[in-house]
């Protein structure tokens, strides 16, 4: 099927296209141009002349090696852990031509006018997703080997693809990595020719808004998929290699392979993944949950509820989530205690702007049932240890609560001041007034009142007339005067003195 | 420390007018973001151990789901706790000043969360200050990661409820919380992963199948109804692979007989991959009853 008529546009974004192929215009291989011209109707010559020439090229695609950005994605993951239960591995390539771009029989093309090849042409993919499981995997060690190699294996009991003679010596240098799988394994596993087809395909997906699935970019896209499904419970290793000129290899193919060990294959690109053991696909587990661990409220399973010996405020209290732990108390006897963690079975109405200045204050005494809830307690303890487990937290924490206490001083230090200068101001001035004079201006009042009027003593902490300087918390008016000078709190200057005092 | 500042109750109450030293803004707000989110995690049990918050195994058996209300007190308790490092009598003053205000300003904070881990935008209309959730004790949990998990607001499923958090507490152990309660809960397969493969609908019987998909008329790709189904086949002596021949001439007659049509009444490869693709599986919780039976898509 070709692109041709298909209009991008079409595709609504999400939505995903399935195309059965997307055959190359001509496959890779070696191709002849000929031209001829004949002149017609030229004097002196009976016959017409003919000129001829032939130019020979040669159509290249990826054929030993793959370049790793070819590969959009595999699936399932790469090194991948998890349920992969019935899935069939796959390759998405970002060429979408790539699965039939070589043909898989070489020999079938040959020396042909291009109207019959295109006749003739092979459409069978030439890719194959081979997937393995464990202990198949472990016989199949992947080499780097050059084509040369690949193509000679120099062991008849080794047979590597068939591909005509159509390798330059060039590309026979170059390095490519190989595989040798026993032709019972490959014959069991393998796909058949016919099968070939429906495990590649193209995909068109839009990729506009958003991105989907993972793929991106153009939008067109080749999948290989592999025609086994994963084993669930150990490693599998999967494998894309090159068909091209094993056609006859592969199962049904009619190759006579009883005196050969090994099959050697190009690997275009391999990953594994290890598929988990799970008891059931992602339905089935969650239809099965109420008849296993059931879909409940966070409650203990009330055992006693049955066997009546128990009073109600007992089940009650299970009821909301609660369960009894054994409590050490400090005197170091042992007793019980109600708890339960964060998730509870009912609301709770919320306690506005609690604080506790230590865990035990946190503990609550239930006196129907005689004990103690230590839930909050428990919760408090827990938030405190996590804090302190938190080297950054706690210092920031610490720093900030540090930091604002300078600002909280200089902000209650002003309350005072105003304080202060409300009662000096005159009695009679308006009340707007006094306000602005407290709130807006108090810091450049204060500052001004300061120096200019020295006699109004701003702090006084004692009235005894000692050296200012060796009284705890008391600055000298010069001091204060320089600190107001520079716009900082008096505050700042007090707390280095009395640091220097309690030395 | 002697300090000129009147003490005691004087103090307090200097302090609680104190507690805006910017116009305007709170003091918990300009708390260091590193705190501020520390806390907010907090609030939303991140860092809490396990076996405080579940205390015990009989609340969450092997193969189970709970639903639950988060205690509000607890957490205040928590975060009342972790701002009580290093406390003088000093600093507890500080702390009970102004724990309304951390504790309002972490009460929006907490709903940002889960979008700033994300580096997306916070979600839209968050006032609930109710915060639900459940546990999902399964295997599906450790197989399916990155599932799909939705709350509605109503049963009619028209309105979701933001997602606060949404976490892997351990291999099989899955939290998710909720901002409000919600009546209705849908669990999704991991979307992302459209592959390939095979249902098998009962463990114990070696027969598999596909749910068939429409690959004709205007609902291609829709799926038939789960009865539906064709099944496949696997080549003989040899384990795992599939008898792709057989399965598509399986797969292509069920089609026919559903009145599809097909090119040449052959299934070709595109039509045999819109097959083979395992979609996503959906289940629903919903309050009150029993779960629904789930549905594909």
């Amino acid at each position: 099927m070709s692109d041709d008529n298909v209009n991008e546009n079409d595709l609504p974004p999400g939505e995903i296209a399935f195309f059965g192929a997307c055959y190359p215009p001509l496959q890779s291989g070696q191709y002849q141009l000929e031209l001829s011209q004949t002149l017609k109707n030229v004097p002196g010559e009976s016959a017409p002349p003919n000129f001829k020439r032939a130019q020979k090229i040669s159509l290249t695609s990826p054929r030993f090696t793959l370049a790793a950005s070819s590969v959009q994605m595999v699936y399932p993951p790469a090194d991948a852990v998890g349920n992969f239960l019935n899935t069939m591995p796959n390759v998405v390539l970002t060429r979408r031509t790539l699965p039939w771009e070589r043909p898989i029989d070489p020999h079938h093309i040959g020396l042909k006018a291009s109207a019959t090849v295109d006749a003739s042409q092979d459409h069978t993919p030439w890719l194959a997703l081979l997937t393995l499981y464990q202990n198949e995997a472990e016989n199949i060690k992947p080499k780097q080997r050059s084509v040369a190699e690949l193509l000679d294996t120099g062991n008849t009991k080794i047979k590597g693809p068939d591909l005509g003679g159509l390798v330059s010596d060039a590309q026979k240098q170059t390095l490519c990595l190989t595989i040798d799988i026993s032709p019972t394994l490959f014959q069991t596993i393998a796909p058949k020719v016919d099968e070939l087809k429906y495990l590649n395909h193209v995909r068109q997906v839009n990729t506009d808004g958003k991105e989907v699935l993972g793929i991106d970019e153009e939008g067109w896209y080749s999948v290989s998929v592999s025609n086994r499904i994963v084993k669930t419970g150990e490693k599998n290793t999967v494998y894309l290699v090159s068909l091209e000129g094993h056609k006859a290899d592969l199962p049904g193919g009619g190759a006579d392979l009883s005196n050969i060990d090994a099959l050697r294959f190009a690997v275009l690109a391999t990953w594994s993944f290890t598929a988990e053991k799970s008891s059931g696909d992602f339905l089935g587990l969650l239809q099965a949950l109420p008849e296993r661990g059931g879909i409940e409220l966070m409650q203990m399973p009330n055992r006693t509820k049955t066997a009546g010996s128990v009073p109600d405020t007992v089940n009650n209290v299970l009821d909301i989530g609660y369960t009894t732990l054994q409590l050490q108390l400090q005197d170091g006897e042992q007793t019980n205690a109600w708890y339960r963690g964060p998730m509870v079975a009912q609301p709770t109405s919320r306690e506005t702007a609690i604080s506790y200045s230590t865990a035990d204050q946190a503990i609550r005494y239930d006196h129907t049932s005689g004990l103690f809830d230590m839930s909050y307690a428990a919760a408090w303890q827990i938030g405190r240890l996590l804090a302190l487990s938190d080297a950054t937290f706690a210092k920031q924490y610490y720093n900030w609560r540090i930091a604002n206490y300078t600002s909280m001083d200089a902000t209650a230090e002003s309350h005072v001041v105003s304080d202060k200068l409300g009662k000096l101001a005159p009695d009679n001035l308006h009340q707007p007034a006094r306000k602005v004079a407290e709130q807006a201006g108090v810091q450049l009042l204060a500052k001004h009142m300061i120096l200019t009027a020295k006699s109004i003593p701003v702090s006084r902490t004692h009235q005894k007339a000692r050296p200012s300087e060796t009284l705890p918390g008391v600055i000298s008016a010069e001091q204060m005067k320089q600190h107001l000078q520079r716009g900082l709190p008096p505050i700042l200057a007090i707390k280095p003195k009395t640091a220097d005092l309690t030395e | 420390m002697k300090s000129w500042i009147p003490r005691g109750g004087e103090f307090a109450a200097k302090l609680q007018n104190t507690a805006k030293p910017i116009a305007g803004t709170a003091l918990a707000e300009l708390m260091p973001d590193y705190v501020k989110n520390w806390l907010a995690q907090a609030r939303l049990l991140y860092g809490v151990p396990f076996e405080y918050q579940v205390c015990d195994e009989h609340y969450l058996p092997v193969e189970s789901m709970r639903f639950f209300y988060i205690d509000r007190n607890w957490t205040d308790a928590l975060i009342d706790g972790a701002l009580s490092i290093g406390t003088t009598s000093r600093d507890l003053l500080f702390k009970r000043t102004n724990i309304r205000d951390i504790q309002q300003t972490l009460d929006e904070l907490e709903k940002t969360v889960r979008s700033g881990l994300r580096g997306v935008k916070p979600p839209q209309e968050l006032s609930s200050d109710l915060i639900s959730g459940f546990l999902l004790r399964s295997a599906v949990v450790s197989g399916y990661p990155g599932m799909d998990i939705k709350g509605y607001v109503d049963k009619a499923r028209t309105q979701t409820l933001p997602i606060l958090r949404i976490e892997r507490l351990a291999p099989d152990i899955l939290v998710c919380l909720f901002s409000g309660k919600p009546a209705d809960v849908a669990l999704q397969q991991p979307p992302e992963g459209l592959h390939f493969g095979v249902r098998q609908l009962d463990a114990s019987k070696d027969v598999y199948s596909v749910i068939l998909r429409q690959v004709s008329g205007d609902k291609v790709g829709l799926q038939f109804e789960p009865s539906q189904q064709a099944d496949v086949s696997f080549r003989k002596n040899a384990d795992g692979v599939l008898d792709i021949s057989a399965s598509v001439k399986s797969i292509g007659d069920k089609l026919l007989s559903l009145h599809q049509q097909l090119p040449s009444n052959v299934l070709d490869s595109s039509g045999f991959a819109i097959q083979m693709v395992r979609a996503s599986g959906l289940q629903q919780f919903t309050t009150g009853v029993l779960p629904t039976q789930g549905n594909r898509e």
